[in-house]
């Protein structure tokens, strides 16, 4: 009996994970680069019932694999949390800040953290800003690296950034964009700030990605979708309520009714 | 699920700050010289989910949630407006990047509204009361021409006569200026410098006479975006009531 209800209170705690995600999703349905990420939801492994209690004398009888009732499941669990790669729509800004990534590759951005001043996160959030030392950097302030380091731009700063990453200052060029690819894409993790860790990943420059300036990637997150998950994740929700106030009800006839004296 | 109401809360917050900034923008369209705002949005934090006692599965990758979204920065864009004729004497504008520095009580600001009037002690001032510097002009003068390179010439009673020259200003960055209202700029970055220089110089731009910059705007755009945002906002507002309700229902548990 117990076990039903924590089977049921996993269930409730899964599908509210789920609305997690969906709602994060949907917070960010308007974040440039933004990756959309998905729960799978597993079984936890099904457990052989041994059947207890009874008539004392079956049990001492009788071999023990007749005492064996079957295999039941014990509820569910997340088993992994997945980021949607799949390329999101393209808008025109106008801004010349502001680049967009054609194909799986991601700019370099430093990304310092205590213990290691020289670590390189990726990203796909274009809408980058000239920063207050005049160094290309995010909107969050993580610089973007460049072939040879960080990417610093003059006064005025009337560059043009071509298909290739290279940056042309006056048709000269300056700088080229360091633009990776990665071979498995399920070695990224995120952080904050729309950047991506690759721990672990192999790291390739780009050789099927184009950068196209004045646009940006819009999030590849489908509303219709997120809605869709939220009410089934909802329901779901409601369902393994449900579940919980009928074992209640059981638990409460079994103490109050069962045997009782009149 | 604290996190989800964060979550909704959080999109709501940002999509709130876009419709403002939207609607300043809208609201500006008439104005002279006036550059529109965007809003960058950039994801929050991905926490552990293990840590909220959501069973996962052991010695799996780890498994994170975000935690919504937050207004990166708001930018101004510089973008240039379109140059309209006027005809007008004192309406000035900036073809190219450079801005203007006119100058109220002890504060120094840059701007590119370019509308002035003659005070009676002989200054281009600006309807806000911001004095255009460098440039003074003597009673009785009743024609001014100012030409590209910012040469202002009067002509009075005495002929023409040199009146001064009006600079234009570049800075080492754009985002470190702030934007005070009236369209007026300061610039307070501590790495960043002021450059003055001479209009129709290479990257300052040339001064128009009788001419004067509209907002850097596009309705079509601003709209889209109003909508966008608007919608996006409804859709924050759906998750916090669905997180509501799934309280509702936890808290139900026990009839």
């Amino acid at each position: 009996m117990l076990r039903g209800l924590y089977m049921a209170a996993s269930g409730m705690d899964v599908q509210q994970a789920r609305i997690e995600g969906t709602a994060n999703n949907l917070a960010n349905a308007a974040t440039p680069g933004f990756k959309k990420e998905r729960f799978l939801i597993k079984s936890f492994p099904e457990q052989l019932l041994i059947e207890k209690g009874g008539p004392q004398d079956r049990r001492s009888l009788l071999p023990p694999r007749s005492r064996q009732i079957g295999t039941s499941g014990i509820g569910a669990r997340l088993a992994e949390a997945s980021i949607d790669f799949t390329p999101g729509g393209m808008r025109e800004t106008g801004n010349k800040t502001d680049l967009f990534l054609k194909g799986p590759g991601f700019f370099a951005v430093s990304a310092p953290v205590q213990g290691d001043p020289e670590r390189v996160c990726y990203t796909r959030n274009g809408a980058f800003k000239i920063d207050a030392e005049g160094y290309l950097a995010t909107s969050s302030g993580y610089r973007v690296l460049g072939e040879s380091g960080e990417i610093k731009l003059g006064p005025g700063s009337n560059f043009k950034v071509d298909p290739d990453g290279s940056i042309k200052v006056d048709g000269v060029q300056v700088e080229k964009i360091r633009l990776v690819e990665f071979s498995d894409t399920t070695a990224l993790s995120k952080e904050a700030d729309d950047i991506f860790t690759g721990e672990g990943g192999t790291v390739e420059n780009a050789s099927a990605t184009t950068v196209y300036q004045g646009f940006l990637e819009v999030s590849n997150v489908n509303v219709a979708d997120e809605i869709v998950d939220l009410i089934s994740a909802t329901r779901a929700y409601e369902a393994s309520q449900r579940l919980i106030q009928s074992q209640d009800e059981l638990l409460a006839k079994a103490v109050n009714q069962v045997g009782s004296l009149r | 699920m604290l996190r989800a109401l964060c979550s909704g809360a959080s999109g709501l917050n940002a999509q709130q700050l876009k419709i403002d900034a939207t609607a300043n923008n809208l609201a500006n369209i008439n104005t002279t010289g006036f550059k529109k705002m965007r809003v960058n949005f950039s994801q929050l934090v991905n926490q552990l989910l293990e840590n909220s006692g959501i069973p996962t599965e052991p010695g799996s990758r780890e498994i994170t949630a975000g935690s919504g979204v937050r207004a990166a920065d708001t930018a101004v864009d510089f973008e240039p407006g379109n140059l309209v004729e006027t005809g007008r004497m004192l309406d000035l504008a900036v073809q190219g990047e450079g801005f203007f520095k006119v100058i109220r009580g002890n504060e120094e600001y840059y701007t590119r509204n370019g509308i002035f009037n003659l005070n009676e002690s002989g200054n281009l001032v600006s309807p806000g009361g911001c004095g255009l510097e460098g440039v003074h002009l003597e009673p009785g003068t009743n024609k001014v021409t100012i030409t590209a390179d910012g040469t202002v010439k009067a002509e009075g009673p005495g002929g023409v006569t040199e009146a001064g020259r009006i600079e234009l200003y570049k800075f080492t960055n754009m985002a470190g200026l702030r934007l005070e209202g009236e369209g007026l700029f300061t610039f307070d970055d501590t790495t960043g410098e002021v450059v003055a220089g001479i209009p129709a110089s290479p990257g300052y731009g040339t001064v128009k006479q009788g001419f004067l910059e509209t907002a850097n705007l596009e309705l079509t755009e601003e709209m889209t975006s109003l909508i966008e945002a608007q919608r996006l906002y409804g859709f924050n507002a759906l998750t916090v009531r669905t997180v509501d309700e799934m309280w509702g229902m936890a808290n139900n548990l026990r009839k």
